[in-house]
Formats: structure tokens, sequence, C-alpha cells
């Protein structure tokens, strides 16, 4: 069979693309905690350090390089009341909660996990927070983002 | 095939090879807790407030130690209504209320801002504690039909 040059062009193309999308591409899937949405913020009088899990994460890639997961941190926050900071830490999979001290990436700061190589590897997603002894009434809310890439 | 069409190819494949390689996965956690009101108020009689001299002529006497708090972050606000000691078959004596500093020294009776039967308040505007004296100021009668005298107060307290 006898190809012009532009069907030879057409023909590698596609199948570089095909060859392409078959290479390292990182998975995250996160199952929040069922106390994620319900974390005990004290305010009516004394107050607490508190270290809750608030997701499993399952994190995989086939990239040789390995990957890279960023996760924020921030505030809960109400309109009329002061912000709760928090802090992000990865633990393994079912290991104890992570000491206070673990937490070592100041809020508002993202938490970097990597790998060196292909993997897939399951975290526990701990914050930690301390909010005021009189903490405005009522609902605070915030959001984590994660974003994992291949290196 | 020809160097133009070797160039189409080697462009074609560098963009896809780059297009997959910034392939990511991003995922998001929501976060929520409640915090409940710790809105709160204590009110203690004084030994006086039952048993208020009614001879004739202005008094001020104080009726009750107030506690209060809370966790609001605007504060809260106090309101004790005001009326008249009353005796059936006797004539009525009218009060106002005003608050002080807790130990604080009395109110001139210039410090009666609001008249009887409207209700007085004071407020704060920030979370914690607070503690404030109550007074009342009332006029008896020289000539007060004798017998027991009664009147109450209500203390509301509110989150701002």
């Amino acid at each position: 069979m006898r190809y012009s040059p532009s069907s030879r062009y057409l023909a590698a193309s596609l199948v570089l693309g095909v060859s392409v999308q078959g290479l390292a591409a990182p998975s995250l899937t996160v199952q929040s905690s069922a106390g994620a949405s319900s974390l005990a913020l004290d305010g009516t009088g004394s107050t607490s350090l508190h270290i809750v899990k608030v997701a499993d994460l399952s994190l995989s890639t086939s990239a040789p390089t390995g990957l890279t997961v960023w996760i924020t941190s921030g505030s809960l926050t109400k309109d009329g009341g002061t912000s709760v900071a928090f802090q992000v830490a990865l633990v393994d999979h079912n290991a104890a909660p992570p000491s206070a001290s673990t937490f070592t990436t100041a809020s508002g700061v993202p938490y970097l996990f990597a790998t060196a190589a292909a993997t897939a590897v399951a975290k526990d997603l701990y914050i930690k927070y301390m909010p005021g002894s009189l903490q405005d009434p009522g609902a605070y809310v915030a959001s984590i983002d994660i974003d994992v890439v291949d290196n | 095939m020809s160097r133009s069409q070797i160039f189409k190819f080697v462009v074609v494949g560098v963009l896809a090879v780059s297009s997959a390689a910034v392939a990511d996965t991003t995922g998001t956690v929501t976060l929520g807790g409640t915090v409940t009101s710790s809105l709160q108020i204590t009110a203690t009689d004084t030994a006086g407030a039952t048993a208020l001299d009614l001879s004739g002529g202005q008094k001020i006497a104080k009726v009750c130690d107030i506690t209060m708090s809370t966790n609001n972050e605007q504060g809260l606000t106090l309101s004790a209504s005001s009326g008249s000691l009353t005796k059936s078959g006797g004539t009525s004596i009218t009060f106002q209320v005003t608050s002080v500093a807790d130990a604080a020294s009395a109110p001139a009776a210039g410090a009666f801002l609001i008249a009887s039967g409207s209700p007085y308040t004071v407020g704060t505007s920030i979370s914690g504690s607070v503690n404030r004296d109550l007074y009342v100021l009332y006029t008896p009668l020289t000539l007060q039909d004798p017998g027991d005298y009664e009147g109450s107060i209500d203390l509301t307290v509110t989150d701002n």
C-alpha cells in the first residue's frame, strides 16, 4: 500500500496521540470524613487545640518521576466573627493522628507531599485548629482544595 | 516525507506530549462547624429590694446585682422593665430604673432618663462578661396607704 506524504503525516499524528494518553495521568480520590462538616468550635468560654481527620485520600500515578499533591489551608470563617485558622497535614492511611508539632506548614501556605516514583498510596488528611474561647455564635465554613500533578 | 512535513510532525507530537504532562486531578474537602450562643444572665436581688423605704420623698435604692455574658462579638443588650409598686386600695408608686458599673457609686436622680413604664436598656459591643448594679428611683407620697406594696422588674438579655 502506498501512502501520500500527507496521509503518512496524519497516521503518525493519530498514533502519537493515543500513545500520549496512556502516559502517567495522576489520580486523586477524596472521601470527606463525617466530622469534617461538624467540627467542634468551642467558643462558649473555653477552648482547646483540635486535631481532626477530615478526609481519606487515594493518590496514584504511573509516572516514573512520581507525583506531587498540593493541599491548601486557610480559615473557617463567618460574617461578623473572628476567623479560625487551620493547618493541614497528611499521615499514612489509618496511622495515628499527627501530633501538633507535625503541622509544620503555616495556615495559608500550600502543604506539599511528593513521591519520587510511580505509586499508589492512601493518606489521611488532618487539620489542626484552635478556636477562640469566646467565638461568635453561628456557622463557620471553609474548604480545602487538593491538586495532584505528575512530577 | 518532505522537510516541511517532518517539521509539522514534530510540532504536533510536542504539543500532544506537553498537554498530557500537565494533566492533573483536583478535589475539595468542605469544612464546617457551629458555635452555640453562650448568652446568659444572672440576677441576684439585694436584701433591700424587698424592704424598700416607702416613707414620703424621693428614694434611690439598689435592688439587684446583674452578671451577664456572651460570646457574641457584637456584644449584648440588657432590657429592664419598670412600672409601679402597687397595693390594692392604695396609690401606686411609680419607679424608674437605671444601672451602674459593678460596685460604682449610686446614680443621681438625673441618671434615671427612662420614664416609668418604658424599658431601660444598656448594652455592650464586644463579647465577654459584664457586671451591673440595678437601681430604682421612686417617690412615695407623704401619706401613702398603709400595707404591702409590690412591683417587679423583668430582665431580658439578647445578643446584638
